[in-house]
């Protein structure tokens, strides 16, 4: 796949000053979303200016979070599922639901 | 054509020319087009990706399905075993392993994983044993059978194992990787038939690759 330029890494070589630790979100959402902010945009705007859709999933533009490190059922509060279309998957999906609420996690 | 296919994530990537086109588990016939950049989310953490190059898409296809079967009877056979859920759950699960063991590829897929490590503690698997009875799932209880008779010889399999000097491998992580490739069965199967003697197939397995 190399020879074709076609490289899946985990670690995307992105250019500086786009990306941060969740402790510095802030200063990133500042550097990438200042301009689109003024004294006058109320709290309710925020999501909108995180996620804005393009024509295209090419032109969406969007703050992305990822999340690292060890995470168990308990990191959950609720969890929306997409219902998938092989019965034997559905049986996978059943399971995660009885785990889920024995935790009392809400499952959608 | 060429493929990387992951039947953890349920996607196939193809790569024909300069064009880039995936497929899901669930609708192989629907090929959506992709950009280099979407590739990273293509897959995930899925560590089990796999390169096929100058190959077709019938047969890629047909890899892909082997793969993705082999994930989904794992997955259906840890849900088999886990005590904690309920018995319709359980029964479910077995009975579609069960129609997925019909192909041996699947069937030897599955042991290479379960034979790796003795069954932990918390597993039910007599409670799986006496579902599969009821569901009248015979290929399964055939494998969880032979699984339950193999441990004492996977249990000192491990053992012997554990004691190889990590060194040897270059680091935790390269054993890891070693030891993931053994069990995928790409360099050996752990487990392998003896022929003359079945009792002592894990034991050959091993000194073969240690």
């Amino acid at each position: 796949m190399e020879r074709h330029d076609i490289k899946i890494s985990r670690n995307p070589n992105l250019p500086k000053g786009y990306r941060a630790t969740w402790g510095d979100r802030a200063k990133l959402c500042v550097a990438k979303l200042s301009l689109r902010i003024d004294s006058t945009t109320n709290s309710d705007k925020y999501s909108k200016l995180l996620l804005l859709k393009g024509a295209t999933s090419k032109d969406d533009e969007f703050v992305e979070v990822h999340i690292w490190g060890p995470m168990t059922v308990l990191t959950m509060e609720r969890v929306i599922v997409t219902a998938p279309q092989s019965s034997k998957r559905a049986t996978i999906i059943k399971a995660i639901r009885a785990k889920l609420a024995k935790h009392k996690v809400q499952v959608n | 054509m060429h493929a990387v296919i992951s039947g953890r994530a349920g996607k196939a990537l193809l790569l024909d020319g300069d064009s880039l086109k995936s497929f899901d588990a669930d609708d192989p016939s629907k090929l959506v087009p992709r950009r280099q950049a979407d590739l990273h989310y293509l897959f995930g953490e899925s560590q089990d990706l796999r390169i096929i190059e100058d190959s077709d898409l019938e047969s890629i296809t047909r890899e892909f399905k082997n793969d993705c079967d082999s994930n989904l009877a794992l997955d259906l056979t840890l849900i088999s075993l886990d005590g904690e859920l309920p018995d319709d759950i359980r029964k479910e699960a077995i009975e579609g392993v069960d129609e997925l063991l019909a192909d041996h590829r699947v069937v030897e897929q599955l042991e290479n994983i379960l034979y790796a490590r003795p069954v932990p503690e918390d597993a039910d698997l007599s409670g799986a044993l006496k579902l599969c009875d009821r569901a009248g799932s015979s290929r399964v209880l055939a494998v969880l059978k032979t699984f339950e008779e193999y441990q004492p010889l996977i249990r000192e399999v491990c053992e012997a194992w554990d004691i190889i000097p990590v060194q040897i491998f270059g680091g935790y992580e390269r054993q890891a990787e070693f030891q993931a490739r053994c069990c995928s069965g790409r360099i050996l199967p752990c487990r392998r038939r003896n022929t003359r003697n079945p009792s002592r197939d894990l034991d050959v397995s091993f000194r073969s690759w240690s």
